[in-house]
């Protein structure tokens, strides 16, 4: 007999995770046909900024939080700017291909220069809200909890931004056709810029909330890379709102074959699943919405 | 056009004297330097010279970047050393099965995902590869896992020298089987996949035939060079199949230019004397791969061949 309030319980705050960062890669792949590979290491970044915040500056977490989400805008924008714009004007038809591999390139940099800087040992702070909470009958900790509700906070913010702000309108229209958008006085490159930095403000608070329940350390970034591609795949490339169930969908798959097969096993199980999607349905689960953004 | 001697034009003489002359050197100096260290390195260039032209027969002809290259490469690794380990096959009888292995593996997956469009195949490869990794550290009873298979090696003993010949043996017969495929018919056939899937189909053109030969071919060098690999370092463990692997090829092929098979020679010397030079920062010795794979992809998308330019025959140009 399987517990399942314990199963439930444990994929939801495995997913609250999956989905920061799955959003994050999906944003990419609808908005701006960039197939990221950075953005574990994002996460990884994230969880460094919210380290650093917490125990060197001594903020608040909600502060603390909120100024990560911050700075990984800026390190995405950047990053946007100066290494995926010179490489727009040159690509054509293999752009998604280029950036698969630059970003590849990237994730390595920093990847491999955290651990020059600061070494491979593990970042983590305490609990940042000690304590456990009762939900559904089986206890859970109180910081989990906390970012349970704080990750799908985040997602309906971001639903809300992409729907009613003017921003969010031009931002989906960019994702929809970009040839067209300009007419209307929407200025593109900044909404790649600010949409890499959104997704990297997504990977980051993720990160963020990763560091604070476990810890983050140099090579953080490369399992939540293949989680979020998997859930992105599952998904259907590109649609954030199948993301967010995906990873959902993902987590419990997870937290269930953890529980009946031994170790090792699950990682086969969910890499199987992901192969018999894109061998069945490539559109992933989801895809129909956003169809033909990545075949252009 | 030169002159037509022996059926080889004037232009690739040259060419052909200058690699005739680059082969009797390694073949030569090496036993005079005597030296192991250098000849470890050595083999470690041509080795990831290998698996670099392995990698760049898709990457650069059907364009399609194999992101699941390390397992096939780890598919034939773990077939010939299973083999040498638990049934005391010699590793050079070994060594057939496993590439015949890879190569049904690398058809079985080409087939799979070569009707995808672009970045599903490279999606598909690479899950694929995560599928053999993960199995492979799930079945600790038969491959060992994490704490490593142990794999006879090619040759008893400590001496170097007979590694270097082999894996030159091994390179230089890849080399040529691949620049005798592109040369002729099939490669004209990746070449204009890659260039343009659509109108390649129009002129009739088998699309889905010819990428899933490139693919499959690729494979099987790959399961060529996983065998020396497994061999060579007499130790496997499923990080064999893992991204790491791909990196480095990819790298190596990148920074050699796409689409010219022998770039990564020169690009393989390049880093790995780079690393040799930087043996002291060896823990993160990838942020070099980071920043070299920045640079071409941005601002050199030709890598080190296109330096060459002006000496090469189209054909052998970077195809960037």
């Amino acid at each position: 007999m399987l517990p399942i309030a314990d199963i439930i319980l444990t994929s939801l705050v495995r997913g609250a995770f999956y989905v920061l960062i799955s959003a994050s890669l999906a944003l990419l792949f609808g908005i701006i046909s960039v197939a990221s590979f950075l953005h574990g290491d994002m996460a990884m970044l994230g969880g460094y900024v919210a380290f650093f915040a917490l125990v060197y500056l001594g903020l608040d977490p909600v502060i603390a939080v909120a100024l990560t989400g911050g700075v990984m805008f800026l390190v995405g924008a950047f990053i946007e700017r100066s290494l995926l714009l010179p490489l727009r004007r040159i690509s054509g038809k293999l752009w998604m291909f280029n950036t698969f591999v630059l970003t590849l390139g990237i994730s390595q940099i920093l990847q491999n220069g955290t651990l020059a800087i600061l070494g491979p040992s593990f970042h983590g702070v305490r609990s940042l809200w000690p304590g456990m909470i009762d939900v559904l009958g089986t206890s859970i900790a109180f910081d989990r909890f906390i970012m349970l509700v704080a990750s799908v906070a985040i997602m309906v913010l971001l639903w809300a931004f992409m729907k009613f702000t003017k921003l969010g309108r031009a931002i989906r229209a960019v994702g929809i056709n970009e040839e067209s958008v300009p007419l209307f006085g929407v200025n593109v490159n900044m909404i790649y810029t600010f949409t890499f930095g959104l997704s990297a403000l997504l990977a980051g608070v993720g990160g963020a909330f990763y560091m604070a329940v476990f810890t983050t350390y140099p090579l953080m970034g490369v399992t939540p890379n293949l989680k979020a591609w998997i859930v992105v795949v599952i998904a259907g490339l590109g649609n954030v709102k199948g993301a967010v169930f995906c990873a959902f969908l993902l987590a419990l798959i997870e937290t269930i074959s953890s529980y009946v097969l031994s170790s090792g096993w699950p990682n086969v199980i969910t890499v199987v699943l992901v192969v018999l999607v894109l061998l069945f349905k490539p559109s992933g689960l989801f895809g129909t919405e956003v169809r033909g953004i990545w075949e252009k | 056009m030169g002159k037509v001697v022996m059926g080889i034009p004037e232009h690739y003489r040259k060419i052909l004297y200058i690699a005739v002359a680059l082969l009797a050197l390694s073949v030569v100096l090496p036993p005079i330097i005597h030296n192991d260290y250098l000849n470890s390195v050595l083999i470690s260039i041509v080795m990831w010279a290998g698996i670099g032209a392995a990698f760049d027969l898709t990457a650069g002809y059907i364009k399609v970047t194999n992101f699941g290259f390390a397992g096939f490469f780890a598919a034939a690794a773990y077939t010939s050393g299973l083999l040498a380990a638990d049934f005391a096959i010699s590793p050079f009888i070994g060594i057939i099965p496993a590439i015949l292995i890879a190569t049904a593996f690398g058809a079985f997956v080409g087939f799979l995902t070569l009707r995808l469009h672009g970045i599903f195949a490279a999606c598909m490869s690479w899950f694929a590869a995560e599928t053999l990794k993960y199995f492979l550290a799930a079945t600790p009873e038969y491959t060992r896992g994490y704490s490593g298979l142990m794999v006879p090696q090619f040759f008893t003993g400590t001496a170097t020298l007979p590694y270097y010949y082999l894996i030159v043996v091994m390179y230089v017969v890849e080399l040529l089987i691949l620049l005798k495929i592109v040369r002729g018919k099939p490669g004209f056939a990746f070449r204009i996949v890659g260039e343009d899937e659509t109108a390649s189909r129009t002129v009739g053109t088998n699309v889905t035939y010819y990428k899933s030969i490139c693919f499959t071919v690729a494979c099987l060098f790959a399961g060529l060079m996983g065998c020396f690999y497994a061999h060579y370092l007499g130790m496997l463990t499923p990080d064999a199949s893992s991204l790491t692997i791909t990196i480095q090829a990819l790298a190596i092929c990148y920074v050699g230019g796409r689409g010219t098979l022998w770039g990564s020679l020169p690009a393989s010397i390049v880093i790995i004397t780079i690393f040799e030079v930087l043996r002291p920062i060896a823990a993160y010795r990838f942020i070099i791969y980071g920043i070299l794979l920045v640079i071409v992809m941005i601002w050199a998308q030709g890598g080190i061949a296109s330096l060459f330019g002006k000496y090469l025959k189209p054909r052998l140009m970077p195809t960037g």
